[in-house]
């Protein structure tokens, strides 16, 4: 792949998925400075790796694979972090209008019950929201497939009771 | 509540979102183009070097005991140097490099603490190693290129002994605080490795 295509390419490849990049940050990285060198540290990665690419991955699970792999390894780091960089970010965020309250509500508790998860189960969850089966799931994190269900089902139980908690 | 009711919330709300943020091209031009490493991957990288120039130091002593092969004093010594380096060289031969995009994610994890359990580990065996390298061929250095048989004079022999024992007062006392630090990375990295394995099983 010539340089300027490479160029061209990752450029699409990101505005395409953006909504992707923006959900695994902000799952991962709650302060605003420590988000910026996340998302810094992805996209080099993504940059990288793109000449490894393999189309037997679909281009979001190779996002997804990535942009987790490097928060959970910042995760770790930034718990050392001394000194940010003083760069801005990749997204540019419009105003919105809020939903009805129940619906803002419903959104806050699912951050909230995320927030608590471990790092890896984290990384599961959020493929299970969007829409991965037990198989890709379990080859994306590396564990297996029934492992995946039993987690999974441990995430709900869990969910049940921190809902039942907080009413 | 369940959980698939929140999935439809979540999806809902990431078609709303891809609507609400837009792309700095500005920012993405210039981090598509800046040429930056990341900082773990550099750290692999220069501990991978370094245990290449273990092989390379250790060519080297051979190479100085070798024309100063009669010489026991000089030679012996630069041998047993290099075979620490070759040692070193062997210890290390396991690093691999972490890949982002074909490695699952318990499986990078895995890689990057047990890279970090592996040099912190074997970090206080290098300094001594490199120490004792520079100490056994430093002689035959002298004797080759500045005709100082430092085992011939006694003072030249006498200022040697000295700058050993300050080599070695000077890693004992640089290592307590460094040893210290790696002690406690070390624990940390071994308490996240058993968690991840543990989450592997459970």
């Amino acid at each position: 792949m010539s340089e300027l295509k490479k160029i061209e390419r990752f450029q699409e490849i990101i505005k395409e998925n953006k909504g992707i990049l923006y959900k695994v940050i902000n799952i991962y990285c709650k302060d605003i400075e420590d988000k910026k060198d996340l998302e810094q540290e992805i996209l080099i990665q993504l940059w990288k790796s793109l000449e490894k690419y393999n189309d037997d991955y679909k281009i979001s699970t190779w996002i997804y694979k990535i942009a987790m792999n490097v928060s959970i390894s910042f995760y770790r780091k930034s718990k050392n972090t001394l000194a940010h960089l003083s760069i801005d970010s990749i997204f540019i965020e419009k105003e919105y209008e809020e939903l009805n309250d129940q619906i803002e509500d419903k959104k806050r508790i699912l951050n909230i019950f995320i927030d608590q998860l471990s790092q890896f189960d984290k990384a599961i969850i959020l493929l299970y929201l969007e829409d991965y089966n037990y198989k890709e799931i379990s080859k994306i994190v590396g564990i297996t497939e029934t492992n995946v269900g039993s987690k999974i089902n441990r995430i709900k139980n869990k969910l049940k009771k921190d809902i039942s908690k907080w009413n | 509540m369940e959980l698939n009711e929140l999935k439809e919330i979540w999806k809902n709300e990431q078609k709303r979102l891809v609507n609400r943020i837009e792309i700095n091209e500005t920012r993405l031009n210039e981090i598509t183009f800046l040429n930056s490493k990341n900082k773990l991957e550099r750290y692999i990288i220069i501990s991978i070097i370094g245990r290449n120039l273990a092989l390379i130091y250790f060519i080297i002593s051979i190479w100085f005991a070798s024309k100063v092969f009669n010489d026991f004093f000089y030679s012996i010594p630069a041998v047993i140097g290099g075979l620490a380096m070759l040692f070193s060289f062997f210890q290390h031969v396991s690093l691999k490099k972490a890949n982002y995009s074909t490695m699952s994610i318990i499986e990078l994890q895995k890689t990057i603490h047990k890279f970090r359990i592996h040099t912190l580990k074997y970090s206080k065996y290098d300094k001594g190693i490199v120490a004792l390298w520079l100490l056994t061929l430093s002689p035959i250095h002298l004797k080759l290129f500045y005709n100082i048989s430092i085992f011939s004079n006694q003072n030249h022999f006498f200022i040697f002994i000295l700058i050993i024992i300050g080599v070695i007062l000077l890693i004992n006392i640089l290592s307590f605080y460094i040893y210290k630090k790696i002690d406690l990375e070390l624990n940390e990295a071994e308490i996240k490795l058993n968690e991840i394995k543990d989450f592997e099983i459970n």
